[in-house]
């Protein structure tokens, strides 16, 4: 792949998709109705696309779940499944709000963002994390299953949030409740300089990082240590990481959060080449 | 709290339990009478009608586009989302020295005649094959007719 136009392309189509939330609902309500629903369930004419977590929700609370949850939340399970959790950089509205708001942040304070255990390498601190969202979503599951049947993890949506206040304001002209909840979060990421929603609570991602972990010859960012400048380096992979992750690291070391941006590859262009987006482990 | 629910609603606990706001329902809606509001503080949003604002008129688009079962594909003699009740010391039909003849509960109801049947010619009055889609309260000029939602879990 062109890697110069990366970011470009991910730029677009980021944008393409944040702009498909705000044209649907308008079309919806002029009675045009081939796309219609939000970033839980989205049909495509006749195809369904459903968010896997809220599939899993469904199923959890009512013990059943229909032909078109189920086909709905295999293509982006499937999509995670071969190129990672590639959904949270390339077409995630929130991830685009909360990248920009980093981008902003970080030149104002530059490195403030990184992880600095996760730039150590530390197997641990890299996909701690992940381990913080999964017990968040285990404990959402038994909540559900025990105390109150409801797809509670969908209050945790940013992009469900964000797709839903455009329904609103466009068929009733309503007040932009989930839009105050997206803006007090990014509010939230001005104040700490850190991605905190999509590495630390966003449940929807679970369910893609988990499909991701699953192939080992999946896509995924591939480190050539012969070709890195190291010491003589400035690091600006590890800088360009909006999630503070290590692009650097291999094998079992590398953390099952990265969405393949391809933001590390950009950076290392420059400087030997040693990023490159390949498949197995 | 008992909302008065679309008309593809079978039982409240299936909504509840099933119902992830994707909001295909109220973009649908023929008559966009489906707002998607939270039960309570910080509940997750579900879909229901407040009839007096704009009431259902039993397209039953909602429960043939649900993706997860929350709302059904069902005929709209099916729905039971509640049932009208008339109060006969408004109606104007009702008192004999209104010179007024007003139709308009009968004429509008997406059941009529069989909702809403006409007693001796005149006289409107809400049977059981009511299933509460609200367009009588919303249409009635006296303020006569008053629909409540079913209590949660009571569908057929």
């Amino acid at each position: 792949m062109n890697v110069p136009g990366l970011k470009a392309r991910r730029r677009a189509l980021q944008c393409a998709v944040a702009l498909l939330f705000v044209v649907v609902p308008l079309l919806n309500v002029s009675g045009w109705h081939f796309l219609s629903g939000n970033l839980f369930s989205f049909s495509v004419g006749p195809l369904p696309l459903a968010d896997p977590l809220a599939s899993g929700q469904v199923w959890a609370a009512s013990g059943a779940l229909t032909a078109s949850m189920l086909a709905g939340a295999g293509l982006p399970l499937l999509l995670a499944l071969v190129l990672g959790p590639v959904f949270c950089s390339w077409l995630c509205p929130y991830g685009l709000f909360s990248e920009l708001v980093f981008r902003f942040r970080a030149k104002a304070s530059p490195m403030n963002g990184i992880d600095k255990a996760a730039q150590r390498g530390a197997k641990k601190a890299a996909a701690r994390p992940l381990y913080f969202k999964i017990c968040l979503v285990c404990a959402a599951f038994a909540f559900i299953v025990f105390c109150s049947p409801a797809p509670w993890l969908n209050q945790l949506s940013m992009p469900g949030w964000y797709s839903s206040a455009l329904q609103h304001a466009a068929l009733h002209e309503d007040v932009l409740w989930g839009a105050g909840i997206v803006i007090a979060v990014l509010a939230l990421e001005v104040l700490s300089g850190r991605r905190l929603w999509c590495h630390y609570v966003c449940p929807q991602s679970v369910p893609l990082c988990l499909a991701g972990m699953i192939l080992p010859g999946r896509v995924r960012v591939r480190f050539t240590a012969k070709a890195c400048l190291g010491r003589n380096c400035d690091r600006a992979c590890a800088a360009a990481c909006s999630l503070g992750l290590n692009p650097r690291a291999t094998g079992a070391a590398r953390n099952p959060l990265c969405t393949n941006c391809g933001d590390c590859l950009a950076a290392c262009r420059e400087r030997g080449r040693a990023l490159n987006f390949g498949s197995g482990r | 709290m008992t909302f008065l629910r679309p008309p593809g609603v079978t039982a409240e606990k299936d909504l509840r339990s099933r119902c992830i706001a994707c909001g295909k329902c109220a973009q649908v809606c023929n008559n966009a009478c489906i707002r998607l509001t939270p039960d309570g503080f910080f509940s997750p949003e579900t879909p229901k009608i407040f009839h007096r604002k704009k009431p259902c008129i039993l397209c039953m688009k909602c429960g043939e586009i649900c993706p997860t079962g929350a709302l059904r594909p069902i005929a709209p003699h099916q729905a039971r989302m509640g049932a009208a009740r008339i109060d006969k010391s408004r109606c104007v039909n009702y008192r004999r020295e209104n010179p007024v003849m007003c139709w308009t509960c009968y004429e509008r109801c997406p059941l009529k005649a069989s909702a809403i049947v006409l007693e001796r010619g005149r006289i409107p009055v809400v049977t059981k094959a009511c299933v509460g889609c609200g367009v009588c309260e919303y249409v009635c000029p006296a303020d006569a007719v008053f629909v409540t939602p079913s209590p949660s879990g009571d569908a057929a």
